[in-house]
């Protein structure tokens, strides 16, 4: 027992040291000074009332919310898809296909975002919302297909045979026995790919336009013109509704694996 | 699970068994086949046990029965119906899996509804036939418990009321009680036996247990290398075992090995003895002859006439209670088995010499491989 303190101690450490820099934008946000000065010496809410009294940064996080949502859904449901396919299908180039697909997690972002920026304007996409689903569904294909994958080959397929023998077919098997069975995997592809979508910055810089950007394009933007508190707020805004997101994810997760 | 049997054996709610028949049944996995031309009948309402050791083709004959592995080649006809083309879902069997297969996500009660559901009963009619199955299973106040939460002999009754709720004509069960322990195996045992009976559904039962085959089964197909050895009733196969290796598969014995000539086929030589054979066999060659152990008497003196017998020393004895055990050398080193019970007590010791007898129409001669 006394030999895990020190190994307790040093987890700590660790991740202390991971959030901390995410931490200190938390007080920052309630500064009442003009700079990002930390510690703050006042301190104030004001920065909060100009994020929400700014028509542009709640536009830009509602956006941010909409194109997470649905590229949550998206990339969960094709993500499923792909990864059924790849865990149970025997095809050609199997192998290969899973690559593909997982490509966009390890192709440099910038590289990526040059590519989508290129062959968007050629399809009119940069600047739509439209466009903003494609790319960050592309991006976040992989959060689903991992996690999703590696439920999918832990499933038991007994499960689906004795749904048929029950008079389930393939896709009411599927449905009624798999999908409930895998169901928290798909809970934490969803999370994942929404906050893929909802802090993704580079390609969406290359995207964005004038008339359509998302809220990590804002603060990145608005940090090189002005230095502002109000991007602190956006982060601590952030930083909040992604915890929280994570958080309900790990109870779901656990709750479910004490009942089962 | 008696107590509620009389629903099920109630007219309205019976339906009777299907016949089940394999022809030339197949299963080829790359060079190795699982299943080597399986030709079987089944008639309605029986109790059929697929015998044999693991990997020898039985639980693949029952998942192409089933409709989860197709055949290579050859049919299964269900009261006359090809089904070869049939997904599973649409032959209307229920099937006991080894690990049961109970969906996790799915209380007790949900489990035993599912297939009631996917056939679109109403939902009065399916509360009935629910409870009625819970019932049988006695697993009252269960209903809304989770698989996790119960004992292995629990999931076991939940896939059993789930195989049963709708009353398929044909039942298939893949090892149900390998998981459990000795006690609760037997008892279950009695209950599958039961439920048998009042059902008149066809049961297809796999085990590589014998005891399980002997004590559950109508007739039992003995599997060997993915072929079916013998088909018979338990005493046909305990009493007159057409190879060595259901001799030896199914219940103890002792073996006396020989050559059957040709121009002396009453006889099987085996050294410096000749051995009377039961009539009527057709052996020739080398052959064994198989002897079980309440079968063989022990005697300080020479067999009466009319009975066979060799010299043997007796090495160990194990009492039994009811009866006693003994393990006696053979004249050429090998060993032999004996059963006495109180009738035939010999009074031969550990160390002693005598004569093992027994009438010859009593031993299975078979070819020795």
């Amino acid at each position: 027992m006394s030999r895990r303190i020190p190994l307790k101690i040093f987890g700590a450490l660790v991740a202390l040291w991971l959030v901390a820099p995410t931490l200190v934008v938390i007080p920052l946000s309630f500064t009442g000074q003009r700079s990002l000065a930390f510690p703050p010496e006042r301190w104030s809410l004001r920065w909060y009332e100009t994020f929400f009294s700014d028509s542009r940064w709640v536009a830009d996080l509602l956006n941010s919310l909409q194109i997470g949502a649905l590229v949550g859904v998206l990339a969960t449901v094709a993500g499923t898809a792909a990864s059924y396919a790849l865990t149970r299908g025997r095809f050609r180039g199997r192998g290969a296909v899973g690559a593909l697909l997982i490509a966009p997690m390890l192709v440099p972002t910038v590289v990526f975002g040059v590519g989508v920026y290129a062959l968007f304007l050629q399809l009119r996409l940069v600047g739509t919302f439209t466009g903003f689903l494609i790319a960050h569904t592309v991006l976040a294909l992989p959060f689903v297909i991992i996690p999703v994958s590696s439920v999918l080959s832990r499933f038991d397929t007994t499960l689906e045979r004795a749904a048929a023998i029950c008079g389930a077919s393939r896709g009411r098997a599927f449905f009624s026995v798999t999908l409930p069975v895998i169901a928290p995997g798909l809970l934490s592809g969803f999370m994942f790919a929404f906050v893929t979508s909802f802090d993704e910055v580079v390609v969406s810089m290359f995207i964005s336009s004038p008339y359509l950007e998302t809220l990590p394009v804002r603060m990145y933007s608005s940090i090189q013109r002005d230095v502002d508190p109000t991007i602190a707020a956006a982060a601590t805004l952030i930083i909040c509704f992604t915890s929280a997101l994570i958080a309900i994810a790990l109870l779901a997760q656990s709750r479910r694996r004490r009942v089962s | 699970m008696s107590a509620d049997l009389e629903h099920f054996g109630s007219a309205d709610l019976k339906r009777s068994g299907a016949a089940i028949e394999l022809r030339g049944l197949t299963k080829t996995y790359g060079s190795s086949q699982a299943v080597r031309g399986v030709d079987l009948t089944i008639e309605p309402g029986e109790f059929m046990t697929f015998l044999g050791p693991s990997g020898s083709g039985k639980t693949t004959t029952l998942n192409m029965i089933a409709g989860f592995v197709p055949p290579t080649s050859g049919d299964i006809l269900v009261d006359d119906e090809p089904l070869n083309a049939v997904p599973p879902h649409r032959r209307e069997m229920g099937m006991v899996f080894q690990g049961y297969a109970l969906f996790p996500h799915l209380s007790v009660w949900d489990n035993i509804e599912f297939p009631l559901r996917q056939r679109k009963i109403p939902k009065a009619e399916r509360r009935e036939l629910v409870r009625t199955a819970v019932r049988t299973v006695q697993l009252e106040g269960f209903e809304r418990r989770r698989p996790a939460q119960l004992s292995g002999g629990q999931q076991q009754r939940v896939a059993f009321a789930r195989a049963i709720v709708y009353r398929p004509p044909v039942l298939l069960m893949d090892e149900p009680l390998g998981a459990l322990d000795k006690k609760l195996r037997e008892a279950l045992q009695e209950e599958i036996r039961e439920i048998h009976r009042k059902v008149g559904t066809t049961f297809l039962y796999v085990t590589h247990d014998q005891e399980e085959a002997l004590t559950l089964s109508d007739r039992i197909a003995v599997y060997d290398d993915g072929r079916i050895v013998q088909v018979g009733t338990a005493k046909e196969l305990y009493e007159r075992p057409q190879s060595l290796f259901v001799a030896q598969f199914l219940g103890e014995s002792t073996l006396l090995r020989g050559v059957v000539h040709p121009d002396d086929r009453g006889r099987l030589h085996a050294g410096a003895y000749g051995i009377p054979l039961p009539g009527g066999h057709t052996v020739r060659g080398d052959a064994v002859v198989v002897i079980r152990p309440e079968r063989l008497r022990l005697s300080a003196e020479q067999p009466a006439p009319g009975r066979a017998g060799v010299p043997v020393t007796v090495r160990d004895e194990t009492y039994l209670g009811h009866s006693r055990k003994l393990t006696v050398e053979l004249p050429g080193g090998s060993t032999g088995l004996v059963r006495e019970g109180p009738g035939t007590a010999s009074g031969l010791r550990v160390g002693d010499t005598g004569f093992a007898t027994w009438d010859p129409a009593m031993a299975a001669v078979v070819p020795d491989k």
